[in-house]
């Protein structure tokens, strides 16, 4: 080969040799939101009862980071939506909600326990409560949202807590007038790179088949079916253990970020 | 000249395939699982107690260092470094595009009033700083919704320890 010819492959194989290193880098890199585009998820969806009236799970904290530069937050969480609700359909997001877990957000020192919502309206009001740094790694943490019918309509009780309550946080939603018609649980992911979260397990999977009452009980029964999985990659969502006959309750689903 | 382009392709052409997973990699994967033996209904409703104990008071996040001089450990200049560095929590809008409008002082139980409801949760007396915000801000909800756009926003520090409380867009009935 003459050497003229010999520098165009040469330049080839160079250019291999740089794509094979740039491609572990490329793989803490995404697109998972900007003003223009929505986040990425990992999680599991069950729609398939007129109304749920609530929605629990379990959740194990796990480590997690979002660098200053992340632009954006990796969070595990439980949501309980309306999408068919006149007043949610046109309130900006097409949906309210209620939402609970814990988040990792863009320079922060730990990762918090956080609460949301969305309500019926017209003007994409949303609002984030910020409550307090989450347990420590391996800990188990429970999740319940329900629809309180003791008073006034439109109420949501928000409790985070662990088994002994040594941590019990409590929010209210107050004039949410949606009716829960979808849960959702998992991973959200925002921003476009570094992030990271171990691997979290959700088992005991459970809906409120009635709302709240005097009887001041969370009445349920167990998710039997995987649901709707989606998964971004990233994050990462899979079932470790299928929902069905327990133990456990509601099967083990899992997530992990970002590569 | 040949022999050396055709070892070359193959491994490019992977390479390529490889790259274009890569930047694929947000694809949606539908499972199910058919071989699940539907134990449907039937099931009764189970009870499970609801948490009754002494409820842990919000902290927030770290935001804010209070001085003695708590009005001015809240100056708008104080804030607007804050936000143009950390951004609202959750917003997808430029963090540089926000300004600060307005600081109020008041109790939680005011805020309530002010914002339709809505509380921080600390407690009905507890100082907090309503901080009202003009810029882009741009929220994303579960899978399935659209991205929200607002011009208007607020956050809500502890007067105290000038940890972050709330913050949201503003909505129907808020003052």
């Amino acid at each position: 080969m003459d050497r003229s010819a010999r520098y165009p492959v040469l330049g080839f194989l160079a250019l291999i040799a740089a794509l094979l290193f740039i491609r572990p880098a490329l793989a803490v890199n995404y697109a998972c939101g900007n003003p223009s585009s929505g986040h990425c998820y990992g999680v599991t969806q069950w729609t398939e009862k007129p109304e749920y009236f609530g929605a629990y799970t379990d959740i194990t904290q796990v480590e997690m980071g979002c660098p200053s530069g992340c632009n954006g937050f990796v969070d595990d969480e439980i949501w309980l939506t309306d999408s068919h609700t006149a007043g949610c359909k046109t309130n900006g997001f097409g949906q309210c909600w209620v939402e609970a877990g814990y988040f990792f957000l863009d320079g922060a020192k730990n990762k918090n326990y956080f609460w949301a919502e969305s309500k019926p309206g017209k003007s994409a009001a949303f609002t984030l409560h910020t409550l307090g740094t989450a347990g420590p790694s391996g800990a188990i943490n429970h999740y319940m949202l329900i629809k309180d019918a003791r008073g006034a309509a439109g109420v949501f009780q928000i409790w985070i807590y662990n088994t002994s309550l040594s941590t019990l946080y409590h929010g209210t939603s107050n004039n949410n007038l949606m009716a829960g018609d979808r849960i959702l649980l998992g991973q959200e992911l925002a921003g476009t790179n570094g992030a990271s979260a171990a691997k979290a397990h959700f088992t005991r999977n459970i809906w409120a088949v009635k709302a709240l009452g005097p009887e001041y009980v969370f009445w349920y029964n167990t998710q039997i079916h995987d649901g709707s999985v989606t998964s971004q990659n990233p994050p990462f969502a899979s079932w470790a253990v299928h929902p069905g006959p327990p133990p456990p309750e509601g099967g083990d689903f899992t997530t992990h970020c970002c590569q | 000249m040949r022999k050396h382009i055709l070892i070359a392709l193959p491994a490019a052409l992977a390479l390529l395939a490889g790259s274009a997973n890569a930047q694929t990699a947000i694809n949606e994967a539908q499972t199910v699982n058919p071989n699940r033996v539907n134990v449907e209904s039937g099931q009764k409703p189970i009870a499970l107690p609801i948490p009754k104990g002494k409820e842990t008071r919000p902290v927030g996040m770290q935001a804010i260092g209070v001085s003695a001089k708590v009005e001015q450990s809240f100056s708008i200049e104080t804030l607007t470094a804050y936000f143009h560095k950390r951004n609202l929590p959750m917003n997808m809008g430029p963090a540089a595009s926000i300004r600060v409008e307005k600081v109020e002082f008041m109790t939680d139980h005011d805020l309530a009033a002010r914002l339709n409801g809505e509380s921080t949760g600390i407690g009905a007396d507890e100082r907090v700083v309503l901080v009202t915000l003009r810029g882009i801000f741009v929220f994303s909800g579960p899978p399935g919704s659209h991205l929200a756009r607002s011009e208007r926003a607020y956050a809500v520090f502890d007067a105290r320890s000038g940890n972050l409380l709330m913050s949201g867009t503003v909505g129907e009935g808020a003052q």
